[in-house]
């Protein structure tokens, strides 16, 4: 069977490091972690571990990062593989740049920082849930 | 008549006339027609009937009457039409005329056309209360310019924390969000800890109970946190280690060594993994780890977010008094760079050249953080938020000097001169008020400081700021 992953991009390690684990611990030893600290990073995670065939399932990403932005880096990665169910998690709620990620690169959904781990186990779920819906 | 040649003389400002004490004039100078259009015969009829209804002419009246009876008065005016109906104020000055015995005899009197100089003076008088006026005016134009002024520097500091707002929420929200995430992965791994121990102890034999002391043994606490990419660099030598060595479910082992920072001992460690559990016995000692580490992540969370409300304090704090304060520049820098981070860390090399023995300055710290303000902001944009920003502080001995240079666009040589203009800005309306650097100047003057600048267009700027120590 193959591995599912799920890529968490935010420049913060501190963010990396709690959100990582959560995560690892809502969903458990099913899923793959891996993290990157930046756009560019997190796109060639995604690649290499397609390469492994790894399938990306969610990615979760910041917004105001070095470099690119969250809703290009989503963008982006929307082009490249659509099936990705794309999560924002920010501290700094950019209108402009939500529309703009919901309409280019089809955004499942945007967290505000601080966050609960109630509201991230939701939304990473039905990202899920719409992925096997779709087969 | 002593002088009746001499006042003659003087026809077009003086006019003499005697009278008796009836008032039948003896005499009138014949320079009365060049000053009152009157011959003088016409005039001998009398010059009262000339007078306008002035009030300084019903005074004039009660004069003349005490005159005619010889009391000696003070010179005194009048205003009298001339034949062309025009309004001439004549001065004059009357003095009695007596005979041997003491009688009065007649009045002569020396009449004065000053109505030039009154006129003069009423000009005088006027451009007088006019330039009054004016300075009013602009006295009170100058008093709503400093209003003005001083609320624009108070706008142009709203501004630039308005700049900084956005960006605080942000930097405060990340570190709350990641002390929340820690809290939780605690609670979680004491509850997991505490189911495991049961099995710890009823479970597992004596050599894994080993296993289980030596790994934790091997755990080296103070090795720094990996960055992703060296994480990931780690989790694929690891997995193919342990991928070598025939161990089962090598995605979640890999996961526990690199969590448990065991990656340079990978090779100690597979030989102990051949137990009947290692997955158990790792798990375990990861859900005890985890404490550890969320608590670090905790502690680095919390430093972040009082770094934060600290400069955030410090920048909104309003000056207490007039008195300078000895200060420590590097922390009065730092503190902006602080505030600045998320603008800065898009894609800026922040480069800190410190002297080791900067000396506490006697300043007024606040408004010099405006100053690193305006120049970071500055240099931030002229980079469009992409570059190399290079922080120099140099002790030279009497003063010190810092230097915050960025590898942005410059400053075209056409615009040079304007930049410390108050309102010149080439930031597009709203993104500045064109005083900012106006306002380093002015705080750098209170400092007795000075301020240069270097810029090459499509290189670079920099500016120069020293600052005296005392």
């Amino acid at each position: 069977m193959r591995k599912k992953a799920i890529v968490c991009v935010d420049d913060e390690s501190i963010i990396l490091d709690s959100l990582g684990e959560q995560i690892k611990n809502i969903f458990g030893d099913e899923y793959l972690y891996e993290s990157a600290e930046n756009a560019e990073e997190g796109l060639e995670v995604i690649e290499e571990l397609a390469h492994e065939d790894v399938d990306v399932l969610v990615i979760v990403s910041d917004w105001l990062m070095p470099g690119k932005k969250g809703d290009e880096f989503l963008i982006e990665v929307h082009k490249k593989f659509p099936r990705i169910v794309k999560v924002m998690l920010t501290g700094q709620a950019d209108e402009e740049a939500i529309n703009n990620a919901i309409k280019n690169a089809e955004l499942h959904a945007y967290i505000s920082k601080p966050w609960s781990a109630g509201d991230l186990e939701r939304v990473i779920k039905t990202g899920l849930s719409k992925i096997e819906n779709k087969g | 008549m002593k002088y009746k040649q001499l006042i003659e003389s003087l026809g077009n400002e003086y006019f003499f006339y005697s009278h008796n004490i009836n008032g039948d004039y003896l005499y009138i100078s014949p320079s009365v027609k060049t000053i009152l259009g009157y011959e003088v015969e016409e005039a001998k009829l009398g010059l009262v009937k000339h007078m306008t209804d002035s009030e300084l002419n019903k005074k004039t009246i009660e004069v003349l009457k005490k005159s005619a009876t010889g009391e000696k008065q003070k010179t005194f005016q009048f205003e009298l039409y001339t034949k062309s109906g025009s309004i001439k104020v004549i001065e004059i000055t009357e003095s009695p005329l007596y005979n041997e015995k003491g009688e009065l005899i007649s009045i002569e009197g020396v009449a004065h056309d000053i109505t030039r100089r009154i006129e003069r003076e009423k000009t005088i008088k006027e451009q007088n209360e006019k330039l009054k006026q004016q300075t009013e005016e602009l006295e009170a134009t100058i008093a709503d310019l400093k209003q003005t002024q001083s609320q624009l520097v108070q706008s142009e500091k709203m501004r630039a924390l308005g700049n900084l707002i956005a960006g605080v929420a942000h930097e405060i929200n990340t570190p709350i969000g990641a002390i929340n995430a820690s809290v939780d992965n605690i609670s979680r791994s004491l509850d997991e800890s505490m189911q495991n121990l049961y099995i710890l102890f009823t479970r597992l034999s004596e050599r894994e109970l080993v296993v289980f002391l030596k790994i934790m043994n091997l755990i080296d606490r103070s090795k720094p946190a990996l960055v992703s990419k060296e994480k990931r660099y780690f989790k694929k030598l690891v997995k193919e280690k342990l991928d070598n060595a025939g161990i089962e479910d090598t995605y979640t082992m890999t996961d526990h060594v690199i969590y448990l920072n065991l990656y340079e001992v990978v090779d100690q460690i597979i030989p102990l993994l051949k137990v009947d559990n290692p997955g158990f016995i790792l798990k375990s000692i990861r859900d005890i780890y985890s404490v550890r580490k969320n608590s670090e992540n905790i502690k680095l969370a919390v430093d972040k977010a009082s770094k934060v409300v600290y400069a955030l304090k410090k920048f909104t704090h309003k000056d207490q008094g007039m008195d300078k304060e000895l200060s420590n520049l590097r922390e009065n820098i730092d503190m902006v760079l602080t505030l600045h981070h998320n603008r800065i860390k898009q894609g800026i090399e922040v480069i800190q050249n410190y002297d080791d023995d900067i000396p506490l300055i006697s300043c007024y710290p606040d408004e010099l953080v405006q100053v690193w303000t305006n120049l970071i902001s500055n240099a931030i944009q002229a980079m469009d938020y992409n570059g190399q920003l290079t922080i120099e502080i140099k002790n030279l001995g009497e003063r010190i000097q810092v230097s915050i240079a960025d590898t942005g666009c410059g400053i075209p040589v056409e615009i040079r001169e304007r930049i410390f203009e108050p309102f010149f800005t080439t930031k597009k309306a709203g993104e500045g008020t064109g005083i900012g650097l106006e306002l380093v100047l002015k705080i750098i003057e209170k400092h007795q400081g000075n301020l240069d600048f270097e810029s090459n267009v499509g290189e670079g700027t920099t500016f120069i700021v020293t600052l005296p120590v005392k």
